[in-house]
């Protein structure tokens, strides 16, 4: 049996094997995006104006097919056809990402994590501010006013943005008032 | 024998690499994309820091500092970018500009918001500022370029990256400035949000043609533009571009269509101030 090994070619080709299903294993990912819009639409066309599919979902993945300008040829298994229903269509570049979708409070809680910041503020888990103290952005303004000043720095301003409390369920509700996302 | 050893121990390592491969890489994004966007914020922060300083910030009317967030961030919902906490702000100055940082902080001046007539034009203005945040219009141009060699991944790698804003930060931030207030982002990403920005703002269920009018109107007030034109492609340019980019998208053209009755009201709600204040 181990004669098969001692083949010099078949050794090296042997070797090379796990090379290839990575590079399979890698291309195939790439190819894959994740839709970051709340709620968009699945296009017939490459162009927002064209008969919609299926509505799609932040989170959804999505197969590409091809690439055009602005816009991407897909296939998809969405959630709202019930699953297991794969169809194609084209979404816009400005709605998707390589990535699955991160929301602001979760990163900002992994910054926060990182930092290691035992102190940090306690927020609600639905709301959109984050202090800039938790941030661990609180040495900038020491660090932006180092040296000769062309601008001048307003922290309390830019604070006081930063504090104002937005609930992200007061956003989807403006967001859904008396239109249609498309 | 040993090689037969050897192939065995290295096929495992790869086949435990490609099974626990897709998390591994999942956890490299989630730290890529928290420290790219802890730099943004951290420079973007500065940025509208200086912004303020500069201008000065109008945040007196909470009620219409809570709207113009709303909107923007109902706005933001439907980006590529959902990891960037946006904030919109308003800026004490009679021009009709507006300035998007790196990391999500938007700025609308006094004289532009005065002279906009419905949630539908507002919606196309911020929009056009989230695309230039979420394409990283600034930051690119900004950022030190650095070449990073396999060794050095590899360590940042190891130290699970805290932030890499290893330069000086205010020299980042006055080329920001520079650049939003002086030199422009360049004609292309100018372009480039206006295009995209439409499709934003067509998504969030607006009706595009309303910044087409917007555009229109600030092309015939050239007092007040100025700042702005020294920044950005003239206006027949840019309104030749959008009017192609909307027939290439099948939008309808002609006039704007009145918001639904209740989004109206709420508009003129928020601004009701800004109203007393033009009249004064």
């Amino acid at each position: 049996m181990f004669n098969f090994f001692l083949n010099k070619e078949r050794r090296v080709a042997l070797l090379c094997l796990p090379f290839f299903y990575l590079i399979t294993v890698n291309a195939e990912e790439a190819t894959t995006i994740y839709v970051q819009a709340l709620k968009t639409q699945l296009k017939s066309e490459p162009k927002f104006q064209s008969t919609p599919v299926v509505e799609l979902q932040r989170g959804e993945i999505l197969k590409v097919l091809k690439r055009q300008g602005d816009w991407i040829q897909v296939s998809a298994t969405p959630k709202s056809t019930g699953g297991g229903k794969t169809v194609e269509g084209w979404i816009g570049r400005l709605f998707v990402a390589n990535q699955a979708p991160v929301g602001a409070l979760e990163l900002s809680q992994k910054l926060q994590n990182d930092e290691g910041l035992a102190t940090a503020a306690r927020k609600r888990p639905s709301s959109y501010s984050v202090s800039a103290s938790t941030r661990g952005l609180m040495a900038t303004g020491n660090r932006v006013r180092e040296g000769r000043e062309k601008y001048e720095f307003d922290e309390e301003a830019v604070r006081k943005l930063d504090n104002l409390e937005l609930d992200e369920k007061d956003v989807i509700q403006f967001q859904e008032s008396g239109r249609k996302l498309k | 024998m040993r090689l037969v050893i050897l192939m065995a121990l290295f096929w495992t390592g790869v086949m435990s690499c490609a099974t626990t491969g897709k998390d591994t890489r999942g956890k490299q994004d989630l730290e890529k994309l928290a420290n790219i966007t802890r730099e943004e914020r951290e420079v973007g922060y500065a940025m509208a820091g200086k912004l303020a300083g500069t201008f000065g910030s109008f945040d007196s009317d909470e009620q219409l500092l809570r709207y113009l967030n709303l909107l923007g961030n109902s706005l933001a919902l439907q980006s590529n970018r959902p990891e960037i906490n946006y904030r919109f702000g308003i800026l004490k100055s009679l021009d009709s500009n507006a300035f998007a940082t790196p990391g999500g902080y938007v700025f609308i001046t006094l004289g532009l918001l005065k002279s906009i007539r419905s949630e539908s034009e507002l919606a196309g203005v911020l929009s056009h500022e989230i695309i230039h945040v979420t394409e990283r219009h600034m930051y690119k141009a900004i950022m030190p370029q650095r070449d990073v060699s396999v060794g050095e991944s590899v360590t940042r790698m190891l130290s699970r990256g805290g932030s890499e804003l290893g330069f000086n930060l205010g020299q980042v931030v006055n080329a920001g400035l520079d650049m939003l207030l002086e030199k422009g982002l360049g004609h292309d990403k100018e372009i480039e949000a206006d295009q995209l920005g439409i499709l934003l703002t067509s998504s969030g269920g607006y009706d595009q043609r309303a910044y087409y009018e917007l555009l229109v109107r600030m092309s015939q007030q050239s007092a007040t533009t100025k700042s702005l034109e020294k920044t950005h492609p003239t206006f027949p340019d840019r309104l030749k571009l959008v009017r192609a980019f909307m027939d290439s998208n099948g939008l309808p053209k002609g006039s704007s269509v009145q918001d639904p009755e209740m989004i109206v009201h709420r508009f003129k709600t928020a601004t009701a101030s800004l109203a007393v204040r033009a009249k004064k």
